[in-house]
């Protein structure tokens, strides 16, 4: 269906542009201002290429800063006028979405790749669970739609779907699949969901490993879209929960404190062109299957091939077929989790890096909305911030060492009068002054936001431990900018040069870091601030003292990441009332249940009695999974492979094979047979058997 | 060792070891399965005795005999369920679907009565069939339709 020809009035042209013209204002002029200083300063005595390269540098960054701080203004506008008259979930319900003749069911679906089984069981336990409490859970089934390649977790993550439709009496209702091949990531797993089952739902709801939605915003999801049939796509805003180093309960503060203020200044200006962000996000599935099937990119990785982060081109795609798509930022109950650690932030950000950068090949696209133009923009720019900001404090650097270098001409040629040189303290502090006001303010009109609805600030600890968490949060933040800016600028660097940088899954769990992997990761981070300290001392003492919060986040990389990885000092934080989340003081209800079925929820531990590795010689394991596997035909010589790895494996041990192999192994029914039947008659060596799926 | 594994006369000591190690496999094998002792120990002659069978006398074919044992109690279970549930006993996934709600979900189920071929109540099978996995729900497909990307630097 494509509903290009129709216009829905609500909200109308005309109050969006207005929003955009003002929002866009605001951005423009306040760049121009602070550049207006700058150049005042520099062309006294003619722009030197040094100093039109710090403009340059100069003016890509405040534009970036300000887009930023202009969201969490106008968020902030909002907020205090209680809420966005306009927002999506506020609009007058429509006609028409069952016109594409798709049945009014939902498909809530998780695409899992190689995670911790248990988590995801956890998870969807509670999601499901949540959901039937609604008393509407009969118009959804939940997928699992696993990708994993991983031998044992597979294996894992049928027990748990299994025992989860038992003890929850899903059967018929929850559902798993694992491809033979993972195609495309996770865009083809989602693919291969549509052109298997698509025509059963119209509505998908996408989850991520990680992400717990509550049932009643599933249903309000629904409601929303059934009433809204041009929209395609409702994006929820997830807020991080569930961790509790120390690194990640600042960060859950943080977005907890900040985001609904962000979310509610992006859906000012975006309106019906938001965007898609992965996850936590529900689909009409007509318009998707017929619009977001996306083709491969010319040449090669890491600019070329599967489009890495598919979602912002899909929202894209869906914009430009005439469809709307919108981010419901007043939906509550949705969550996600975030690395625990500095470390596993960067992993993340290097596999994001990727996927935005790659966006720069799509750029380009033939009738493209602008705004989603500027959508992939800013994404590249989040990334490209961090290489420019380095280079903007070098550039300052150098340039404060030639000033330093200068020597006042106070008399020349005829003239009897000195020429005193020209100070330009006002000016340059002036605008320092509003670059670090547009950094902080947001921060500020948080803690403003909060005070307005005071009812609120209890569940943050209590005004006093507020004021110190804001205080500690900003002190964080500085400090691992830097190491971050570092990061994302080899990333960036690496990506350039076309060097690619995969796609590995991360650690999602709780994980202390110790002394010799932080030394490991960030001892050049250290060594860079060390030297840079030196030099800036040494040569420039008056530019050292400005760059002191860089060097200190800089020298202190590795006691901060190592530190802030504790789970234990997170724990202690929190029973002083540190870093509060109304999420931690006062959980919802799908996240006690979460907790709940996290404790319960070890099976395969209780099954292979600890030693998982076991696991083939259970009959029940190997029997679920012989159920799931599809039939597919073998060709004689993959007969005799088989049997060839199945006597590898008992002669040699499971670290003989590959984990494709043992893959192999698994994926043959008749093999597997074999291979449990061997196992139980003891032809398989204790030791063989032992770590046969490890 | 049972009677029925008892050779007509002296066996060779190797021979004997390893129909013992065979009817402990099997015996191991049913117990996890969560069969009862009675029941086991009535099925277990005849599964190592026509293991036996099929494998020869030579000391190489013996070492064949605890394999051979599991296959066939694993056989005589497959049929078991097959005719219970009503399936084709070639269908090896329907046959592991059944497997897996007696072995998974089958608590107040009587296994003991598949090895004994004893009546099994109506109930229990109609217990056992809401208990099979379905892993996936009828295919309803829909298709996604191929998008070709299209640049402004390109003129076609």
């Amino acid at each position: 269906m494509s509903i290009d020809s129709h216009h829905f009035a609500i909200p109308s042209r005309g109050r969006v542009l207005l929003r955009r013209t003002i929002y866009f204002s605001l951005v423009l002029l306040t760049t121009a201002a602070a550049m207006a200083l700058l150049v005042g300063v520099f062309q006294k005595n003619g722009v030197t290429p040094l100093e039109l390269t710090l403009l340059i540098l100069y003016g890509l960054l405040i534009l970036w800063v300000s887009t930023s701080f202009w969201i969490a203004a106008v968020g902030f506008w909002v907020q205090l006028r209680g809420g966005d008259p306009l927002s999506i979930t506020r609009q007058p319900p429509k006609p028409g979405a069952a016109a594409d003749g798709s049945p009014l069911r939902t498909a809530v679906v998780m695409p899992v790749y190689n995670e911790d089984p248990e988590r995801v069981s956890a998870g969807l336990r509670s999601i499901w669970q949540s959901l039937q409490e609604t008393g509407k859970a009969d118009a959804f089934d939940l997928f699992i739609l696993s990708d994993t390649r991983d031998p044992q977790c597979w294996l894992q993550e049928e027990l748990n779907w299994y025992q989860m439709c038992e003890e929850l009496n899903g059967h018929g209702r929850i559902f798993y699949r694992n491809r033979v091949h993972n195609t495309a990531r996770k865009s083809g797993n989602i693919a291969d969901f549509c052109e298997r089952w698509g025509g059963s739902y119209r509505y998908m709801i996408v989850l991520d490993a990680d992400s717990i939605m509550g049932g009643a915003t599933l249903v309000k999801m629904v409601e929303v879209m059934e009433a809204q049939p041009q929209v395609a796509l409702l994006q929820t805003p997830p807020v991080p929960v569930g961790h509790e180093s120390v690194f990640v309960r600042v960060l859950q503060f943080s977005s907890s404190l900040y985001g609904s203020m962000f979310t509610a200044g992006l859906n000012f200006w975006q309106m019906y062109d938001g965007n898609y962000w992965g996850h936590n996000a529900i689909i009409r599935l007509r318009p998707f299957a017929a619009h977001c099937h996306l083709p491969k990119l010319a040449g090669s990785e890491p600019f070329g091939g599967e489009i890495f982060s598919h979602d912002f081109v899909e929202a894209a795609l869906l914009l430009q077929a005439g469809w709307e798509v919108w981010l419901a930022y007043d939906l509550g109950e949705s969550y996600e989790e975030l690395p625990t650690t500095l470390i596993d932030y960067a992993k993340r950000d290097r596999r994001w890096c990727q996927g935005n950068l790659q966006h720069m090949g799509v750029l380009g696209l033939k009738g493209m909305k602008p705004l989603s133009r500027l959508a992939l923009l800013m994404g590249i720019m989040s990334y490209l911030s961090s290489p420019l900001w380095g280079l903007f404090l070098i550039v300052t650097g150098i340039e404060a060492y030639n000033q330093s270098q200068t020597i006042p001409v106070y008399f020349s040629g005829d003239n009897w009068y000195p020429v005193w040189p020209e100070s330009y303290t006002v000016e340059m502090t002036t605008v320092l002054l509003v670059t670090l006001a547009m950094l902080f303010l947001p921060k500020i009109l948080g803690m403003l936001l909060l005070l307005v609805q005071w009812h609120r600030v209890k569940s943050y600890g209590g005004l006093m431990r507020v004021c110190l968490s804001v205080f500690l949060e900003t002190l964080f933040t500085t400090l691992i900018a830097p190491v971050l800016m570092l990061y994302q600028s080899k990333f960036v660097l690496a990506i350039l040069s076309r060097r690619s940088v995969g796609w590995p899954p991360q650690q999602r769990g709780d994980y202390r870091l110790h002394f010799k992997e932080a030394l490991a990761a960030h001892y050049v981070h250290t060594l860079i601030g060390v030297v840079a300290g030196a030099l800036s001392y040494h040569y420039v003492p008056d530019f050292f003292l400005w760059l002191t919060p860089v060097l200190a986040g800089l020298v202190l990389s590795v006691p901060v990441s190592m530190y802030s990885s504790s789970t234990r000092l997170g724990q202690v934080l929190r029973r002083w009332g540190l870093f509060l989340t109304p999420e931690e003081s006062n959980p919802p209800k799908v996240l006690r249940l979460l907790q709940d079925n996290l404790d319960n929820v070890a099976f395969w531990s209780r099954r292979a009695d600890g030693r998982a590795e076991s696991i083939v010689a259970d009959a029940a394991v190997v029997s679920l999974h012989q159920s799931l596997l599809p039939r597919r035909p073998l060709r004689k010589r993959q007969h005799h492979q088989l049997r060839a790895l199945t006597y590898q494996l008992m002669e040699d041990g499971s670290d003989s094979l590959t984990v494709q192999e043992k893959r192999a192994v698994l994926s043959d029914p008749d093999t597997l047979l074999r291979l449990h039947t061997l196992a139980v008659s003891g032809a398989v060596t204790a030791t063989n058997r032992h770590d046969s799926t490890s | 060792m049972s009677d029925a594994l008892s050779p007509d006369d002296a066996q060779p000591a190797a021979e004997a070891r390893f129909l013992r190690e065979a009817e402990d496999a099997v015996r191991t094998y049913l117990q996890d399965m969560g069969f009862g002792a009675a029941a086991i120990e009535a099925v277990l002659p005849q599964c190592v005795s026509k293991a036996r069978k099929r494998v020869g006398r030579s000391p190489f074919a013996m070492e064949e005999l605890q394999r051979r044992a599991v296959e066939d109690v694993q056989r005589r279970i497959d049929r078991a369920m097959a005719q219970l549930l009503e399936l084709d006993p070639d269908d090896l996934p329907s046959v592991a679907r059944a497997r897996t709600a007696l072995l998974l979900d089958g608590a107040d189920f009587p296994k003991d009565h598949l090895l004994s071929s004893q009546p099994i109540p109506t109930e229990a099978v109609r217990a056992l069939n809401t208990h099979l996995p379905t892993a996936t729900p009828p295919e309803n497909p829909l298709p996604m339709a191929p998008q070709t990307f299209r640049f402004i630097w390109n003129n076609a």
